[in-house]
């Protein structure tokens, strides 16, 4: 396995479309999925990660390199020095601009964060999908989302007729 | 998006998977019309969140602030529940909630004289004989019904009549069967009183 300065470990991800990316060993195990892999010994060399493009993984390495948790020199954790809470907020700020992509990217990163099992990145993901629609309309969502209606008009007629006080 | 048709159908596959989909919609806010405002969005949507796994996940997913996931109406003219649990009882049964706590609701079917002791959120129905010597006619019944905390999925059930006589009787789901408490003589001026069942196992 590669190292690189101050004896780091580093990890090499493949994605299908050939790209490689170099990370730290400690930011690929954000990633539970890849945890458990260079846990069991199955990570020799490269880990290839099957149905993630090279966009997306990227991405999803930039936000495991923003939350992997910090260690300083001594490897003391960076929290002792920055208050814990201008820390967290200051990656809230960081995901709030992160999650900034569209529709596709976002679904695609969903995928991602859930093959990688990636507990933070399927909540922001999925919490900023939730958070869109909340707020619309019925048909609104269903736009959104590419669902399509399949309930005969009598069937809407009775869930609505029994949850009436939902929908006032 | 018509030069680029694939990368539309994969922007769709999240929703299409029910797994995903159930990740996204466990982050729905945690009010009592989220649910039955999202059934109706489709079939799917309508079968992931009243399936019994998801309920669980919900309220754990919202442990911190608990989801309201419905609640039960007994009026005079009408009972029922807001929400979305399939009520286990037909409509023209005479029926009366007793109790309910940990999770349960025990009601009495007055139409068959039995117990049912109903788990909203898994969906789980136990049916018990009402135990001999409580004549519904004559008995003004109450109860309740408990369980111990953790994994085990045992229960009590404490039923109470008072027709002249106390007579407390506990059932447990452990031994399947009902054994009495005491009894003791009511005020003889007020045969009527009515009965409350109070424990201290509930915190």
């Amino acid at each position: 396995m590669a190292t690189r300065e101050a004896g780091k470990k580093m990890i090499m991800l493949k994605s299908p479309d050939g790209m490689e990316f170099e990370v730290e060993e400690a930011v690929a195990m954000e990633s539970q999925t890849i945890r458990k892999m260079i846990e069991d010994d199955c990570a020799d060399t490269a880990i290839l990660i099957p149905n993630i493009n090279s966009k997306i993984l990227s991405r999803v390495i930039e936000y495991c390199n923003k939350h992997v948790p910090t260690t300083g020199a001594t490897g003391a954790a960076a929290s002792d020095t920055v208050a814990p809470a201008a820390l967290a907020e200051d990656l809230k700020i960081w995901d709030a601009e992160f999650i900034k992509v569209n529709r596709a990217t976002r679904f695609d990163l969903i995928q991602a964060a859930s093959y990688l099992n990636i507990k933070g990145l399927l909540d922001l993901t999925s919490q900023t999908t939730i958070d869109t629609i909340s707020d619309n309309s019925l048909e609104e969502i269903r736009s959104f989302l590419s669902t399509k209606n399949d309930y005969l008009p009598e069937e809407e007629q009775t869930i609505r007729r029994e949850n009436q006080w939902a929908f006032q | 998006m018509s030069s680029h048709p694939s990368s539309s159908a994969a922007a769709a596959a999240p929703l299409d998977d029910e797994d995903l989909l159930s990740e996204i919609l466990l982050r729905l806010p945690p009010l009592p019309s989220s649910l039955p405002r999202a059934s109706l969005a489709c079939k799917l949507w309508g079968r992931i969140v009243s399936d019994a796994r998801f309920l669980r996940r919900f309220r754990e997913h919202h442990r911190r602030n608990p989801p309201l996931l419905g609640c039960f109406v007994q009026g005079t003219s009408y009972a029922g529940l807001l929400g979305c649990f399939s009520f286990p009882i037909d409509s023209g049964d005479t029926f009366m909630i007793l109790g309910c706590r940990h999770g349960l609701m025990l009601i009495f079917l007055w139409t068959g004289n039995l117990l049912l002791v109903w788990d909203p959120v898994t969906g789980d129905q136990h049916r018990l004989d009402i135990p001999p010597g409580f004549d519904k006619e004559e008995t003004m019944i109450n109860g309740a019904v408990l369980r111990a905390a953790g994994e085990a999925h045992h229960f009590q059930v404490v039923l109470v009549g008072n027709l002249h006589r106390l007579w407390p009787q506990v059932y447990s789901s452990e031994t399947g069967v009902w054994s009495n408490l005491v009894s003791t003589l009511l005020p003889a001026d007020d045969p009527d009183v009515p009965t409350r069942v109070y424990h201290d196992m509930c915190l």
